[in-house]
């Protein structure tokens, strides 16, 4: 059983689950605001262990005790419940909501693709430059990236529209037909450079030619665009 | 040469400042206040990183920044700024070049105190208590819970309890008193953290690079930031760690990925210790100076490269308020 950890519109992860499921891998989606409705939460800490015990409203269970692989889809925690809560308080619950998850996802003790960083709770969000850096060393091709004061500090956020996404599931590259074999490598060095067991590579060619270059990444890729290839990759890394 | 990055008349800023004079060692301070007339423009080519940084006419090539100490306040919040409109080209101005200064940090060669990516462990308290226990470092038991039953269960397992927030967000640590017990039923609205509370005493540790500057800190309150505040008393003394202590306070230091940090231990009467958080950025100016440990001078001589003296016991003081 693999369990799958999704906002109820995240049509990737719903795809991913109904494909898993007719490769025969037994999969339970649940959705954030489930996940937020719990109605029991335990999550114990000390120099021996860290273990975590929900209970769900309609009676799942999660427990580090019978822990499942999970795909962790979450980008940020449920705040259905918490909009209740008014004024400052509000964002207080909301941080303390967001420490909580990084520190249960992360003692999640079976394979959770990917675990949550301090940056994101599906992986670490990266700024477009981070990742430039993080592919050079990986030894691909990437984009330069230039910023100066003038620059709009939210726009700086948009990476360049992609052309292809390669994919990195564990050990595993899927490549998409456009790109060259010789770039698996650096895919894999980079995923592994950035800790993400799932990373979704964007490449765009340059400007005026046929080269390929890295113009950004995400631990939180458009599933679907891995096509069938991808499946297999990820019922492997599911399974481990 | 350095870059002192933040507001020229904060205490750590200025005290890390006052120590590059004495070392005699180049550096300029960024001072946000003065934004207006700062500009800077980088490029990150092939994995190299060049560009340059004007400070009101006064040009930096950036490659020739060894060292960066980043205490930047919130930009938006600068007084300068308070009474423009969002839209205004002074407030784009600045957030522009703090972005850019910002980004440019994160990639740069140059020793920088801290980077941003490793100090997002503090933002979650039991999350960065894993990475603590990973180092051979014992957290305090800790609760997480919706369930009164559960709190109830965790004090007949270990007594005396302690509460605080789960986040970097500062609250006050309070003991979980019996009064506390006929409301506890309110915490099914947000998960809580409850902790064994560990008596004995109270230690932070400044590490800069392989240095450290333990001081242990003696309270009249449960804690001690806020002693002053219930009428309390706080006394500070310079102290030195067993050897083992003090390389297992580097070591996760090191592997926080951080260059400068304050750790809160607690030595019990057994002589355990345990550790509850490591701060990112710790307002050492306290510390230093209501005990004299030369901390301001080993970050300055770790921006700069050189050598950290083993510090030395100094003098014990009855703290003055922060």
């Amino acid at each position: 059983m693999a369990l799958i950890l999704c906002e109820i519109s995240d049509a990737a992860a719903l795809w991913a689950a109904a494909r898993l499921q007719e490769r025969g891998v037994a999969v339970d989606l649940i959705f954030a605001p489930t996940l937020g409705a719990a109605t029991r939460w335990e999550h114990r800490v000390d120099i021996r262990s860290a273990t975590v015990d929900v209970t769900l409203p309609d009676g799942r269970r999660l427990s580090s005790r019978h822990a499942e692989p999970i795909l962790n889809r979450l980008s940020f925690v449920p705040v259905e419940r918490l909009r209740m809560i008014g004024g400052g308080d509000f964002g207080y619950a909301v941080q303390e909501y967001f420490a909580f998850y990084l520190s249960w996802l992360h003692a999640w003790p079976a394979t959770v693709l990917n675990r949550p960083t301090p940056q994101g709770l599906s992986g670490n969000y990266r700024h477009p430059s981070a990742w430039a850096s993080l592919g050079a060393q990986a030894g691909l091709p990437v984009r330069a990236w230039v910023q100066d004061d003038a620059d709009p500090p939210d726009t700086a956020w948009l990476t360049s529209a992609a052309e292809v996404t390669a994919f990195v599931v564990a050990d595993a590259v899927v490549l998409p037909p456009a790109l060259p074999e010789a770039f698996t490598d650096g895919c894999r060095a980079l995923a592994a450079l950035a800790g993400n067991a799932i990373l979704g590579i964007d490449f765009a060619r340059v400007a005026d030619g046929d080269e390929w270059q890295v113009v950004g990444a995400s631990p939180m890729p458009n599933l679907m665009l891995g096509g069938d290839r991808l499946l297999g990759p990820l019922a492997a890394a599911l399974s481990a | 040469m350095i870059l002192l990055c933040g507001i020229r008349t904060e205490p750590p800023l200025a005290m890390v400042a006052t120590a590059l004079e004495a070392l005699g060692v180049d550096f300029r301070v960024v001072h946000q206040r003065d934004v207006a007339s700062h500009k800077i423009r980088w490029r990150l080519d092939a994995g190299l990183v060049s560009g340059s940084l004007d400070l009101d006419g006064d040009t930096i090539d950036l490659a020739t920044v060894d060292g960066v100490y980043l205490r930047l306040m919130d930009d938006t919040l600068l007084p300068e700024l308070a009474d423009l409109s969002a839209d205004d080209p002074a407030r784009t101005h600045a957030r522009g070049f703090h972005e850019a200064l910002f980004r440019w940090s994160e990639l740069s060669p140059a020793r920088v105190v801290n980077h941003a990516e490793p100090q997002g462990s503090n933002g979650s308290k039991p999350y960065q208590a894993q990475l603590i226990a990973a180092h051979g470092f014992a957290p305090p038991p800790t609760l997480i819970t919706t369930d009164p039953a559960a709190v109830l269960v965790f004090r007949a397992e270990h007594g005396r309890l302690i509460y605080k927030s789960i986040s970097g967000i500062r609250s006050v640590v309070k003991v979980l008193e019996d009064a506390d017990i006929e409301r506890l039923d309110r915490i099914g609205w947000c998960p809580v953290q409850f902790q064994k509370a560990i008596d004995g005493a109270n230690i932070r540790v400044h590490v800069v690079g392989d240095a450290v500057f333990p001081t242990e800190i003696h309270s009249t309150h449960i804690d001690y930031r806020y002693a002053k505040r219930h009428g309390g008393e706080t006394t500070l003394a310079a102290i030195t760690l067993p050897p083992e202590i003090a390389a297992r306070c580097v070591a996760l230091t090191q592997s926080l990925g951080l260059a400068f940090a304050g750790i809160d231990l607690i030595r019990t009467e057994s002589g355990d210790y345990y550790c509850f958080e490591v701060n990112p950025q710790p307002a050492f100016s306290y510390f230093e100076a209501n005990t004299g440990q030369p901390i301001a001078d080993g970050v300055a001589r770790y921006l700069a490269g050189l050598p950290i003296p083993t510090a030395k016991r100094t003098r014990s003081r009855r703290a003055k308020p922060r």
